[in-house]
């Protein structure tokens, strides 16, 4: 691996960012941006560009049968995936967020447990999510047999950990799990207890400050 | 029980990712239903035969259920990043293959027709700012330009290959896609801070 000068590294960045650059040259540029701020800037708008063209191809029709596959294979992904999840319940302790993805990856959506994709329909209610900066996310609950709630978050630029909390019909605030914020964005799922009529949705800091919140209508 | 309030198919499409990566069977389908055209036609272009091209268009959907979390809507919007998935996908799989011929002429007229990716109406309107500037800046590019361009951020040709494939000296090929790319870059920042 050759030490770049900033000089060099520019002319490789097109290449790098569009995945046309040899192994030899990318390592190079990608073991200079991790210690240049101007050219990691500059590679990643180049990348941008790249992943821009991306979006410019147009569509095509898959042969019929496709969606069934793909829903097949993840389905026997999930089934695979189930032991090992269970060796690692039993190894260690679980976070609050572990515990709650492990529940929702045994307990929500018909088709880890073999489940075909024509199970009883449920009802979907979206909202939005506020913060004082204005739109923060979205909040989607979903009931049914397997009631579940998910949620996107994005401000500012911050990194660390949050608590979703609902707040029942009787007014009674429940903390349903923590999930990680990286600069800004982080996303959740997690089931909600059978019954809970969801009259509004919180994102909160580990010190009880509110980030967003959701008054939710339907829930 | 029917489902009420919104439509799947009208839900956002992060309620439609969060949907299929919690496992929930209906927003699952909808979310394949709503981007396999999209993740198919780039895999289709990108890789020759039709049976690789739905291999890497399912793996792209796998790839997707096991890192939905990683999803940031500031990047782009659902559909650019499976789109995205899809063209690395499919690039590393053209890789382990023998070099064919790239159509460059076809690939390019694909991308400038208008319209190019959009997979309904309303998603059209979402993704038209973005989408419609890099299309006028790559319209805009000398065409032996764009074509260097494509072939690589496309096709998934090396500098090496586009040389090959355009048959032009590598120092010419890496100019062009340089030159290419810088002007691409200039359109998308002078349409926002964003997008620079």
């Amino acid at each position: 691996m050759h030490d770049l000068p900033c000089a060099t590294c520019r002319d490789l960045c097109p290449e790098v960012a569009l995945g046309a650059a040899s192994a030899e040259d990318r390592a190079d540029v990608l073991a200079h941006v991790e210690r240049c701020a101007g050219c990691a800037a500059l590679l990643r708008s180049m990348t941008d560009v790249g992943d821009g063209l991306a979006a410019l191809v147009p569509p095509m029709e898959p042969p019929p049968g496709f969606e069934g596959r793909v829903l097949s294979a993840i389905r026997e992904r999930g089934g695979r995936a189930r032991p090992a999840f269970g060796q690692r319940l039993r190894s260690r302790p679980l976070t609050v967020a572990a515990a709650v993805a492990a529940a929702v990856a045994l307990a929500a959506g018909g088709w880890l447990v073999g489940e075909t994709t024509s199970a009883p329909s449920s009802a979907a209610v979206t909202s939005a999510l506020v913060s004082r900066q204005g739109t923060a996310g979205t909040v989607v609950l979903v009931s049914g047999v397997r009631p579940w709630i998910s949620m996107t978050f994005h401000v500012g630029s911050a990194s660390g950990s949050v608590e979703c909390e609902v707040q029942d019909a009787s007014g009674r605030l429940v903390a349903l799990g923590t999930f990680p914020i990286v600069h800004g964005y982080g996303s959740w799922a997690g089931p909600l207890p059978q019954g809970t009529t969801v009259r509004g949705a919180w994102v909160v800091t580990p010190d009880g400050r509110m980030l967003a919140w959701s008054a939710i209508s339907g829930g | 029980m029917r489902r009420i309030g919104p439509r799947v198919e009208d839900l956002p499409d992060e309620a439609l990712l969060a949907g299929f990566a919690a496992g929930d069977p209906e927003l699952a389908a909808a979310f394949v239903r709503t981007f396999q055209s999209k993740v198919y036609g780039v895999a289709r272009r990108i890789v020759a035969d039709a049976g690789t091209a739905e291999d890497v268009a399912q793996s792209t959907f796998e790839r997707a259920w096991r890192h939905a979390r990683t999803y940031d809507p500031r990047r782009g919007s659902v559909g650019a990043w499976l789109g995205i998935i899809a063209r690395n996908l499919a690039i590393d799989a053209v890789r382990v293959r023998p070099v064919v011929p790239v159509d460059a002429t076809a690939l390019l007229r694909a991308m400038t027709e208008e319209d190019g990716g959009a997979s309904r109406p309303e998603r059209a309107a979402l993704e038209a700012e973005s989408v419609t500037t890099l299309r006028a800046a790559l319209r805009q590019l000398p065409t032996e330009q764009a074509r260097a361009i494509v072939l690589a951020g496309i096709a998934g040709l090396s500098a090496n290959q586009v040389a090959a494939n355009e048959r032009i000296p590598l120092g010419t090929a890496k100019t062009r896609i340089r030159t290419a790319m810088l002007k691409l870059r200039s359109g998308l920042h002078q349409d926002g801070p964003d997008h620079a």
